[in-house]
């Protein structure tokens, strides 16, 4: 198997699920577009799926499921303190016999944040500036409206514009075409 | 001592003239690209040794494809307002340099046979779109600065 399918195992499951993020949706149907392997994989995962799920529906036909409510409510127990009392007794009983520990390790945690924040706020700045797009999509137009570009920030200052003109079998209908770029303002694509 | 200060006023003057004008001859260098045109398929694994980045990019982003070979390369040196005409085998791609902006960015219009995007790019960017299909694979144009 190519190392490149292996890394999309998880997310072919997800995809042929109906469960995978834009972002994954569209970066499977790029790897899609070029692996015959992977195409046939979906295939089988939906046909897989189909039949559990056909079983699953019989079996739950057969469960009767008139009294569930009631079983349930027998199943609960009196009732407990709510989860705001509980924590106000808790808070009380440690204020009650480690109150230095408390007391110290609040102020331990205030001057390591006052120290890490500013630090932390500077790495945040830098990583940020460090993403701004060498290449910004600001229009498109395209021959012929059937096709479906998926456009994607590849890192290292490279955007790729593919035309996934061999969709997996059945995602086509039902997927619209991903187009994922930021256009700045005044952008129309 | 008057003429002196003329003298002063004039250099001075001639400075400040010059200043203005260095950021707009800046802009009015052509721009310099490379360009490059790649058949990208599963049939073989012949990997081309100026296209490897490529093919690790690819791999690297979940696509599959083994075969990258090289169709066409070439340095273009575009001014604002000029095309440059770039062979794809059947058929030809246009690059345009629509304006070169502050900050080194350049805005570029690709007329391909399939899509005629438009986009900025500042130095360092690569811009690769597909223009055409072979079997069992895609040919792509590659746009560096």
């Amino acid at each position: 198997m190519e190392s490149a399918c292996h890394s999309y195992q998880m997310l072919l499951s997800a995809y042929s699920d109906g469960e995978a993020s834009p972002r994954e949706r569209a970066q499977v149907e790029l790897h899609l577009s070029s692996c015959g392997d992977c195409r046939a994989r979906v295939e089988d995962l939906k046909a897989l799926a189909a039949t559990v799920s056909a079983h699953l529906r019989a079996q739950v036909d057969e469960v009767d499921f008139s009294s569930f409510a009631d079983d349930v409510l027998k199943r609960i127990g009196p009732d407990e303190p709510g989860l705001v009392e509980r924590m106000r007794i808790c808070w009380a009983e440690v204020m009650a016999y480690h109150r230095t520990a408390v007391i110290s390790s609040v102020a331990t945690a205030a001057v390591t944040l006052a120290i890490a924040a500013p630090l932390i706020w500077q790495l945040a700045t830098r990583s940020a500036a460090g993403q701004v797009p060498q290449v910004v999509l600001r229009q498109m137009q395209l021959e012929n409206p059937n096709i479906q570009p998926v456009v994607m920030d590849m890192g290292d200052g490279k955007t790729l514009i593919m035309f996934v003109d061999q969709p997996a079998p059945g995602a086509g209908a039902a997927t619209p075409p991903v187009l994922k770029a930021t256009p700045p303002t005044g952008g129309d694509l | 001592m008057r003429t002196k200060r003329m003298n002063v006023r004039s250099l001075a003057a001639l400075l400040g003239i010059v200043a203005l004008l260095l950021p707009a001859a800046a802009l009015a260098q052509p721009t310099r690209l490379e360009v490059v045109v790649a058949a990208v398929s599963n049939d073989g694994t012949q990997v081309d040794a100026a296209l490897a980045s490529l093919a690790q990019s690819f791999k690297r982003n979940g696509l599959a494809y083994t075969s990258y070979k090289l169709k066409h390369s070439a340095n273009l040196s575009l001014s604002p307002g000029k095309s440059a005409s770039i062979p794809l085998g059947e058929g030809e791609a246009k690059v345009t340099l629509v304006k070169a902006g502050e900050g080194g960015t350049v805005t570029l219009k690709l007329d391909a046979p399939n899509n005629a995007p438009t986009f900025d790019m500042t130095p360092g960017g690569e811009f690769i779109q597909q223009v055409g299909t072979i079997p069992d694979g895609k040919l792509f144009l590659i746009i560096r600065r």
